[in-house]
């Protein structure tokens, strides 16, 4: 055979040397580095978190099956993601909590994804929200992350070494806040420019099973409150703040939810048509399905009860189905203050739960 | 598995581990052979019964090619190799675009037909495994090497984990010496292998994903809702992020092979530092470009049977090398592009004095045209529609209607490919070893920390694959 010198060595022969000295340099660096880091960041506020994504969902949305009638699963968006401890759940229940609700999204395609799958025999609490009877088929990631928890993750078509790699970065991320999407240094640095405040830390956590906790005493407040208002309201905060003041604000907003008016309730008949066709399937396997207004208060409570009033929307929803409860109904769940007017506090979560099961307990929803 | 994983990096140590373990040279092929498939694997099981069949194929061809006696067999073989290759290639790469093109053929005469969907995978790195084996059986054909003896060692030849789904192309007679004696390999030899490494997983994660990246996807996206200064950095930027990314693999590749005693050529060198556009392809995919040079263009002909000929040889082989990167025609338009510039550049080259040609003047002017020509034609190979790249040229020249503000990113963006440019034109005739020997163990182990450090904070939650890959 006619041999080809590899012209390549004689370069980098000319490096043979000195590397361990480099390397000890680079890693000892390195070490005390992210050490120093770790530590700063966590005096500062920041706690390890994971960062959601579809692969996280499928994973736990394929537990939910495979624990068969054992599951209880949570489907909705933040409230139910940041209100329900699943700790609490497991030694409080005889069920195992699965955590399948989507910040952002639309309750219904997961429904529907659980409904159509056969190996779903647990019970399911369904978070709740009129503003979500009507998906954007586009954008929401209930519709994105159901399609793809079939398509690839249901009949393994995920390449092996993503599910390999999903898992230990889950693990580093869940333990080394240095790791966290939100402390990176461009998305400090451009966050940092952008708001001109300093960052006090991460407010929000995910952990491995998909539950999440808000520490608001990380934000700054009224701001954080009236940001998450005027989101009720499709307002841009920013520049609605330009030139009021925080009380200024409050009453503009108020002025505001003054003025607004039901949202259409065309969509009632045929979504509860369509949510009865579910629950057909799930009851039918033996499951349950709860339907729980989680709370809200302040000028959040009243544009909700604006936009969409209880008689519209939840009771014509519900009506048929006994297992339903709405927070405005218990005493216990109102007792919670939401720092944003939406959300539940790290700190109260575990006493919600609590309460929340009790009546569950109470109103006998998992009979059949 | 891509190389920016912890799989990888375990997958790696391990097989480092077990590599080292023996000191029989047998076993050690063997470890890595085994590893090739394991890592080939890890994205479809299926994928290395196609491995194995274009391996054995061209094993049991080149055989045959070598002992046959009539020039006419010989011939029908390597036919037989090229007919299976490309066929392999044809079937799983372009059917769906064959296909499409032609039903729209046919939509077009009233004739309407719905194939059945096969649900076909493309194998990743099929493009880059196929011309492997068959330029080792085109060697052998033409006498330049005799078929190897050792199966086990041709067999990692084709599927050297390294280079296996994105290059560097590597010919037999580069590869196969290099199994015939064992490699030593001492610490330095891992350090400098790791450093290469590490320098690839630096340039494709802190500059081609976390700085470049994003920028490029925004403007992309959304063409319509930028102006002229976003548009440009826009162009720039994915100038950035394509070198980036496939340079840092291709550094990743052959530092993974150096750690284990391989040499694999290098891919690229400064490339937007080329004087001219035949330049340009001296240094950008080298292995690729001298794969199309030595297999095709020659074999067709070259620039042996006249200025027309010629010119159509080189066209045809940009075109291929356009379609050799995807089933798509926006990739055609790219490599019709270069054909076309590289034919005007043969033409000018021959009607200006050399001296005019070497002056400092005209060089420096070459190398900021050659760059922005270059650029401006990536638009074709990274927008998604022939009206996506027609509606970002046209933002150049004037500004939308409605133009976003420039952002941050943008600008680091742009500063990073320009200052990757101006890198590039004063290492010009440098290899990258060569930059490297100047300096001291110290200040290699600086550059390192910062590197780790960096490739640690800004891999975090984000995992674009490799460019290259889909190819």
């Amino acid at each position: 055979m006619t041999v080809h010198s590899s012209i390549f060595n004689s370069d980098r022969n000319m490096l043979q040397h000195g590397w361990i000295k480099s390397w000890s340099i680079a890693l000892v660096g390195f070490t005390c580095f992210i050490l120093l880091l770790e530590f700063n960041l966590r005096e500062t506020g920041w706690e390890p978190s994971l960062s959601d994504s579809p692969l996280l969902w499928s994973r736990n949305r394929e537990n939910a099956a495979l624990l068969g009638d054992k599951s209880l699963i949570i489907v909705g968006a933040s409230r139910s993601q940041l209100g329900l401890d699943l700790e609490v759940m497991a030694s409080e229940s005889d069920y195992v909590p699965v955590q399948l609700s989507i910040d952002g999204s639309s309750f219904l395609p997961v429904l529907k994804d659980l409904a159509e799958d056969e190996r779903i025999t647990g019970n399911i609490l369904v978070s709740f929200s009129a503003s979500s009877l009507a998906p954007d088929e586009s954008s929401d990631r209930a519709i994105e992350w159901t399609s793809y928890y079939n398509q690839h993750y249901r009949h393994k078509s995920i390449e092996i070494y993503r599910s390999i790699d999903a898992l230990i970065d889950d693990q580093i991320t869940s333990k080394l806040v240095t790791r966290l999407l939100g402390a990176r240094p461009m998305t400090v640095l451009l966050d940092w420019l952008d708001t001109a405040e300093n960052m006090s830390g991460n407010y929000l956590m995910l952990f491995p099973n998909r539950e999440r906790s808000a520490d608001y005493s990380k934000v700054t407040m009224p701001d954080f409150y009236l940001q998450r208002v005027a989101h009720s309201l499709n307002r841009d905060y920013l520049s609605d703040k330009r030139s009021l003041s925080n009380d200024d604000l409050k009453s503009y907003y108020q002025q505001r939810i003054s003025g607004l008016g039901n949202a259409s309730d065309d969509m009632v008949t045929p979504v509860t048509q369509e949510i009865n066709n579910y629950l057909a399937s799930i009851q039918q396997r033996g499951g349950n399905v709860v339907f729980i207004a989680f709370p809200t208060d302040k000028l959040v409570y009243e544009i909700m009860q604006a936009r969409y009033p209880r008689q519209y929307f939840w009771d014509r929803i519900t009506d048929e189905h006994r297992a339903s409860i709405h927070f405005e109904d218990y005493a216990a769940l109102q007792r919670f203050s939401l720092p944003d007017g939406s959300h539940l506090d790290k700190r109260d979560k575990a006493e919600f739960t609590k309460d929340l099961l009790h009546i569950i307990d109470d109103i006998n929803a998992f009979s059949n | 598995m891509p190389f920016n994983t912890y799989t990888f990096i375990l997958f790696f140590l391990i097989v480092l581990l077990l590599y080292c373990s023996t000191r029989n040279w047998v076993f050690k092929k063997s470890i890595l052979l085994i590893s090739s498939y394991l890592f080939y694997a890890a994205w479809n099981p299926f994928f290395i019964l196609l491995l194995f069949f274009s391996t054995i194929c061209d094993w049991i061809l080149a055989r045959k090619i070598y002992t046959a006696t009539l020039v006419k067999t010989k011939k029908a073989l390597l036919i037989s190799s090229i007919a299976i290759n490309i066929g392999l290639l044809g079937y799983f790469k372009y059917r769906e675009f064959l296909l499409n093109d032609m039903l729209l053929l046919l939509a077009n005469f009233n004739i309407q037909f719905s194939p059945v969907d096969l649900g076909i995978i493309l194998p990743v790195g099929i493009s880059f495994y196929t011309f492997q084996t068959l330029s080792y059986s085109i060697d052998v054909y033409r006498g330049k090497i005799e078929p190897g003896s050792s199966f086990l060692d041709y067999a990692l030849y084709v599927s050297f984990f390294p280079q296996l789904v994105a290059g560097p192309i590597v010919r037999a007679g580069q590869f196969l010496p290099q199994c015939r004696q064992m490699q030593k390999i001492g610490i330095q030899r891992l350090g400098w292998g790791l450093a290469l490494t590490m320098t690839g997983l630096f340039m494709k994660v802190v500059f081609a994903d976390a700085l470049l990246a994003p920028v490029v996807e925004r403007i992309y996206e959304a063409p319509q809702a930028y102006g002229r200064f976003e548009t440009w950095a826009g162009i720039f930027a994915y100038s950035g992020q394509i070198f980036f990314d496939f340079a840092g693999y291709s550094t990743c590749a052959v530092g993974l092979a150096y750690c284990l005693g391989f040499d694999l050529p290098h891919n690229f060198k400064a490339p937007y530092a080329a004087i001219g556009f035949s330049d340009f392809w001296r240094r950008w995919h080298i292995t690729l470009s001298t794969w199309f040079r030595d297999y095709l263009y020659i074999a067709i002909g070259g620039n042996r049977s006249g200025k027309t000929r010629t010119a159509i040889n080189l066209l045809l082989v940009m075109l291929l090398v356009g379609l050799w990167h995807g089933a798509s025609w926006m990739f055609v338009i790219w490599g019709g592009m270069h054909g076309l510039y590289l034919l005007v550049e043969k033409y000018v080259k021959s009607s200006v004095t050399q001296e005019l040609v070497f002056s400092k003047v005209t060089q420096c002017f070459l190398i900021i045209f050659t760059f922005l020509v270059v650029s401006l034609t990536w638009v074709f190979f990274r927008a998604p529609s022939l009206e996506i790249a027609l509606l970002i040229l046209g933002n150049i020249f004037h500004t939308s209607p409605v133009s976003a503000p420039i952002q941050l990113d943008t600008l680091l963006a742009l500063s990073v490919s320009l200052l990757l440019v101006g890198w590039q034109i004063s290492r010009r005739e440098k290899s990258f070893e060569q930059v490297m020997s100047y300096l001291g163990p110290m200040t290699r182990g600086v550059i390192m920390f910062f590197q780790i450090s960096l490739i640690y904070l800004f891999s975090a939650g984000d995992d674009r694959a490799f460019i290259y890959f889909q190819f």
